[in-house]
């Protein structure tokens, strides 16, 4: 192999190292939406599954997004790849009552996030999360 | 001369910097913490940028006013990376690589200028400075939105092109300064940055032993000396221009992370000046600049910047007094040291042509006394 063709080897190599580089940055820094709901599930005959009748205290990555009560909805914005979203149970007077549920996700370069309640603290792989372009503000 | 006097010449800039800051201190009522915490920002924020000046000097271009260029292209960067709403330190890296290649174009065409016009590289490199700001001007006021893809309404001017007077850069505001931290003695310490720092000293203490740094070196003593021992003067010239606008770009991104907001059309503008200001102030010259005068120029510059305000208002009432002070200090400073420089290589040729006539008549007439002794 002559010596420019190795020359030119190696600067291509290094081009599309930084250019993965650059890829990697921009998918582990780019700002995800991410929507918690806290409204009932139903069967896809519209048959009730979980009701929301509980409000629940909200952490997006350790960040506190606040209580979400039955049929509303929490929303952040959460830069990187890979989220963790902790729910602790209130009672009636919105005091914790110590049920902790925490679970981890990937939400990938474009899309939103939205993490159903009820479903997940029932333990539905299926439905407690979604990943979907997010909507546009009405 | 006598020794004393040469130091005091030598350094003079510093030592009336020195006094300056010592008799406006106590003027000005602030405390030792707040000027110790003060000077550790604005090193912290500042020193990247007037590290990015030592590699022309080395090369013999003089200060690098043509930094404005590597600052402009940090900038698109920084907008490009706030329109993709990229955040935290992946978003600052991401605005590195982006400037990057923007950098090195405009430090190539930069050093082609300043090489057809070898020995007025300063004034060449500020009105480089000066023209690139219109073509900066030129892409994001008119480019941007309609030519380059802008979808963020926040930072788009309201007509659907060109990019707001000011950004927020809240993604990536002290990204970097807040990565690790120390508190000594109430002074906050950005230690992640310090240590961004140390590496790019280290580096140049590195680069300046290489063959490249040698030849620069070589090129910035003289260059027809550099051209007869075989050295690609032109090539090598170029080299440190982009080297510098280079660094200079990352320099002015971690300068923009800490203020945390971007003046899209003039934080530019002033960079050159301040950098340049600040490493004359710390015994540097046209000729010759180590890391000691960095620093000290930093903190020498910025604590006349901080307390100078207070001290004019505490003398005569009006703190706008101190804020005309900052911009008089920064100008008159270096016509100041390149007075002084002026007049040092005028006075070392004076000498030398002395010494010169000294000898030539002492070999002169040499031979006429060993003819009468013979």
């Amino acid at each position: 192999m002559s010596k420019i063709v190795r020359r030119n080897l190696i600067r291509g190599g290094l081009l599309i190292l930084l250019i993965l580089l650059g890829v990697f940055l921009y998918s582990t820094g780019k700002i995800r939406e991410i929507f918690v709901d806290n409204e009932e599930v139903t069967a896809a005959d519209g048959t009730p599954l979980y009701p929301a009748d509980k409000s629940y205290l909200v952490w997006i990555d350790g960040q506190e997004l606040g209580t979400v009560r039955p049929d509303r909805r929490k929303f952040g914005e959460f830069p990187g790849l890979r989220h963790t979203v902790v729910l602790e149970e209130l009672d009636e007077n919105e005091d914790p009552t110590g049920k902790r549920f925490s679970r981890e996700f990937l939400v990938g370069p474009g899309l939103g996030a939205y993490v159903n309640v009820p479903a997940l603290v029932n333990g539905d792989e299926e439905r407690w999360l979604r990943r979907a372009r997010p909507e546009p503000e009405e | 001369m006598h020794p004393a006097v040469k130091f005091l010449i030598n350094n003079m800039v510093p030592i009336i910097f020195i006094l300056l800051v010592v008799a406006a201190f106590p003027i000005s009522g602030l405390s030792l913490g707040y000027l110790g915490n003060e000077v550790i920002t604005r090193l912290v924020r500042n020193s990247f940028l007037i590290l990015s000046l030592l590699i022309p000097v080395m090369a013999g271009m003089g200060m690098n006013f043509g930094i404005v260029l590597g600052a402009m292209a940090g900038e698109i960067g920084l907008i490009l990376i706030t329109d993709w709403g990229v955040f935290g330190l992946p978003g600052l890296l991401l605005a590195m690589l982006i400037s990057t290649p923007i950098a090195i174009l405009a430090g190539y065409f930069a050093g082609v200028i300043l090489n057809k016009a070898k020995g007025r590289e300063m004034v060449t490199g500020l009105m480089l400075g000066f023209f690139m700001n219109g073509i900066y001007q030129l892409i994001v006021l008119y480019g941007m939105g309609r030519i380059i893809p802008i979808t963020n309404p926040h930072i788009l001017l309201p007509r659907g092109f060109g990019i707001r007077n000011a950004i927020d850069l809240l993604a990536i505001r002290q990204a970097l300064d807040k990565l690790l931290t120390v508190q000594i003695k109430g002074i906050n310490i950005p230690l992640a940055t310090l240590l961004v720092i140390a590496a790019l000293c280290l580096f140049v203490i590195w680069f300046r032993r290489t063959k490249l740094g040698q030849d620069m070196r070589t090129v910035g003593l003289d260059m027809e000396v550099a051209r007869s021992s075989g050295i690609n003067v032109e090539r090598t010239r170029i080299i440190s221009i982009i080297i510098s606008t280079v660094l200079a770009c990352y320099g002015q991104i971690i300068f923009l992370q800490n203020i945390g907001t971007l003046n899209t059309y003039n934080s530019h503008e002033q960079v050159g000046t301040f950098a340049i200001a600040a490493l004359l102030i710390g015994g540097a010259s046209v000729t010759k600049a180590s890391l000691p005068n960095v620093f000290l120029g930093v903190i020498l510059f910025h604590s006349v910047f901080i307390v100078s305000p207070r001290a004019g208002k505490e003398l005569i009432g009006q703190a706008q007094l101190g804020e005309h002070f900052r911009v008089f200090v920064s100008y008159g400073v270096i016509a100041f040291s390149l007075a002084l420089y002026a007049w040092r290589r005028r006075v070392e040729k004076e000498n030398e042509r002395k010494k010169a006539m000294i000898l030539n008549k002492a070999s002169l007439t040499g031979p006429k006394e060993g003819v009468i002794k013979a």
